[in-house]
């Protein structure tokens, strides 16, 4: 079987900016109101543009978009989350290489994850995959299209 | 004959247009199961265990301790193991004083004045789940009622109105009242004389007439007898204050276009209808009420990561999620797993590929709820607000106010946002705590505009960041039902998989209980099969 290395496609975990690893000491709270500016309390106009649907995602960039779904899960460094369960890592992910996988899954879903496919355009799916795949220390071409999307979804 | 000057033909059509849609929500909830009553008749007799025969039970929730329950009552020699350091799973609340991390590492302590608490998961249980209610009585879990509708509390369209929030009672009659002077508008141009008769046409008139509180000419308008309803501008008082005087119907264009109409349905819905109830103190007291009988067969802090069955026995591998290098592992002559399939689709389980198909083929719902805790109670003392839950078309979704307590001075706590599923949960989810209790108040203030002076502290959970769940429910659709939910819910060999994912009542604690019972006893029919042959 041939074994893909990956890591010429990323820069290796030390070179990123480490969030993840930091969990113990990300420390929010107590989330009171001394720890509030009034500013904090007034709707801010990008709430105004990601919240204007309920029931589809309205931003269209791929990194946007990533920082107002993907990012639930699997965290703002793209790398995944453990507990009982773990949502994986996209840093070097080699699933990536190619666009389907990700696209199918963003479409479909895979295991607990909700499949998108109502919610978000072929082109903001191929915009997404595109900044997964050039981002973590990705290194890939960011050339999914909506018509690679369009062709998987059905 | 007068016309009114709200009413064309395209008015009526958008009205049936929207009570069409309102029944196909409603029917599309059905298939979800949300509306369904429970078929709990009593508590299982199980009796007569094989002798020595022992149950591994996965996961401490209502599902797995329900099992655990009947299975020792029935005989078995049983054992729980649970991820987590307490018990109840997603049956859970975050008490004052207590500090909470979740999947991203954010920690967030609760401030709330000692006896205060937000429940981030379940907070209201229907009358008619009897499993839940058959439990908490026998385990001594005290309810008290949970107000689903209050007509005082408000219904409010960011676009309508001003953007001023109404109050229930005030859609709620002018709905009734509007819809009543169309149909009998209809009526009386003999436009449904195929379908009635004469006695229908005046039984119809009279009925519309009281339930619309209309005038003389069958309209509605301006009136006591529709404030007796939607409220009055001037109450009814005494002596040489101000007489009663009527209050303004909402406009019904306005009204027709607002939404408010249609959020008036989550007070209605089957799973909703009062009389509702929820535990004193929080819902995680259903979780101790449980532990209080099974607490001493739960073993905590232990992670399963693999299972496998032979022809005799069940072997689960666990870690302690402190020292994951180090893998134990426990046998057992019957397992019951409750690990949310979110989880358990990513450990390897020896069933048949079917089932590992079906395990794999759940996904689980976003949802944040965030918790507010406020200086005084504002909305009992400046809008007479006890109880209850408004409804909102900002991302916060819905406020709900503290059921008990009520009058009490000092700090109180309400739920502030309430989102489920869609893209607006998802984006919710990806901010930080932090953030999301800054947006409950920001937006939260467009409703009551005390939020800003009042706020103390908040707490907000995501449920795709819960360590233990990694998401809300499973989310069934009536396809993956039937490609899947049967296969799920069969005993392979010597395990039998329960919870609410095993439940025509998903996303409730009582379909986690008919589970849990559902799967012991046809465990244990299999386990005093196989002793005898
Ligand atoms: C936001 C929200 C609102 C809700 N509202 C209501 C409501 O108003 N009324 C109502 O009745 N219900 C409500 N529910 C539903 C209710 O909470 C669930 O249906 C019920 O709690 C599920 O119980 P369970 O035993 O199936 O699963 P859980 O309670 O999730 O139990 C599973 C257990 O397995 C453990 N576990 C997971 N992975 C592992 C592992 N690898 N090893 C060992 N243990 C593991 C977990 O820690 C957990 O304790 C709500 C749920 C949510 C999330």
């Amino acid at each position: 079987m041939k074994h893909i290395t990956f890591t010429l496609l990323f820069l290796g975990a030390s070179a990123l900016p480490v969030t993840a690893g930091a969990a113990e000491n990300m420390s929010s709270g107590p989330n009171t109101a001394e720890s509030y500016s009034s500013e904090d309390f007034t709707v801010k106009p990008e709430w105004e543009k990601l919240f204007a649907d309920h029931n589809h995602f309205s931003t269209t960039s791929g990194e946007e978009l990533y920082q107002t779904l993907c990012q639930a899960c699997h965290l703002s460094d793209g790398q995944g989350a453990q507990g009982a369960g773990h949502y994986p890592s996209f840093v070097g992910d080699e699933r990536l290489r190619t666009p389907f996988y990700a696209i199918d899954v963003i479409l479909n879903g895979f295991r607990g994850m909700p499949g998108f496919s109502d919610k978000l355009s072929d082109q903001q799916i191929a915009d997404v995959v595109n900044y997964l795949r050039t981002s973590f220390g990705n290194q890939l071409e960011a050339d999914a299209t909506a018509e690679d999307v369009a062709r998987v979804r059905h | 004959m007068t016309t009114s000057p709200f009413l064309t033909r395209r008015d009526l059509l958008t009205m049936i247009g929207k009570t069409a849609g309102a029944s196909a929500m409603y029917s599309a909830m059905m298939s979800m199961g949300f509306a369904k009553a429970s078929t709990f008749t009593s508590e299982l007799e199980l009796s007569d265990a094989p002798d020595g025969d022992s149950v591994l039970i996965l996961g401490a929730g209502l599902a797995g301790m329900t099992a655990a329950y009947e299975m020792r009552k029935a005989g078995y020699d049983v054992t729980i193991l649970e991820y987590n350091q307490r018990p109840g799973g997603r049956c859970y609340t975050i008490h004052s004083g207590d500090t909470v991390t979740d999947l991203s590492g954010e920690t967030q302590h609760c401030e709330f004045a000692p006896g205060n608490y937000i429940n981030p998961g379940p907070w209201r249980i229907p009358y008619h789940h009897y499993g839940v209610l058959h439990y908490c009585k026998k385990f001594g879990v005290k309810l008290e009622p949970f107000i689903q509708l209050n007509y005082n509390a408000y219904v409010h369209s960011s676009k309508a109105f001003g953007g001023k929030p109404k109050r229930v009672r005030e859609v709620l009659t002018d709905v009734h009242g509007y819809t009543s002077e169309l149909l009998a508008k209809a009526t009386n141009q003999q436009a449904l004389d195929d379908v009635l008769t004469k006695e229908d046409t005046e039984a119809l008139l009279a009925q519309l007439d009281d339930w619309g509180h209309l005038t003389d000419d069958y309209k509605y308008q301006k009136s006591l007898k529709a404030s007796e309803y939607r409220g009055y501008d001037d109450w009814p008082a005494a002596g040489l204050m101000p007489k009663p005087s009527p209050s303004e119907p909402l406009d019904f264009k306005e009204l027709l276009h607002s939404g408010l109409w249609g959020m008036l349905l989550d007070y209605f819905n089957t799973s909703y209808q009062h009389t509702m109830f929820e535990p004193a103190g929080g819902m995680e007291e259903i979780a101790r009420g449980f532990a209080g009988e099974v607490g001493d067969l739960i073993e905590y802090g232990r992670k399963v990561v693999r299972i496998e069955q032979s022809d005799n026995e069940v072997t689960v591998h666990y870690i302690d999620p402190e020292r994951p290098d180090d893998v134990m592992t426990r046998k057992a002559d019957w397992c019951v797993c409750t690990i949310p399939l979110s989880v358990l689709s990513q450990i390897p389980v020896e069933v048949s590929p079917a089932m590992r198909e079906a395990i794999a083929a759940v996904p689980y719902a976003s949802s944040v709820k965030t918790g507010l805790e406020f200086k005084r109670r504002f909305w009992e003392q400046d809008e007479s607000i006890f109880g209850g839950v408004s409804y909102t078309d900002l991302p916060i979704k819905a406020i709900s106010y503290p059921m008990y307590d009520y009058f009490s001075d000092g700090p109180a706590v309400l739920l502030g946002a309430y989102t489920i599923d869609d893209a607006t949960s998802f984006t919710m989810s990806s901010m930080t705590a932090r953030e999301r209790v800054a947006l409950a108040v920001s937006y939260g203030k467009q409703i009551h505009p005390q939020y800003e002076e009042e706020f103390i502290s908040g707490v907000s959970w995501s449920w795709h960041l819960s360590p233990w769940s990694l998401g809300c429910y499973g989310l069934w659709t009536e396809e993956l039902r039937e490609a899947h939910y049967d296969t799920l819910c069969e005993i392979d060999n010597r395990l039998v998989l329960a919870g609410e994912h095993c439940s025509y009542i998903p996303a409730w604690l009582e379909g986690a209980i008919l589970s849990g019972m559902d799967a012991s006893k046809r465990l244990h029919e299999k386990a005093t099969a196989t002793a005898r042959a």
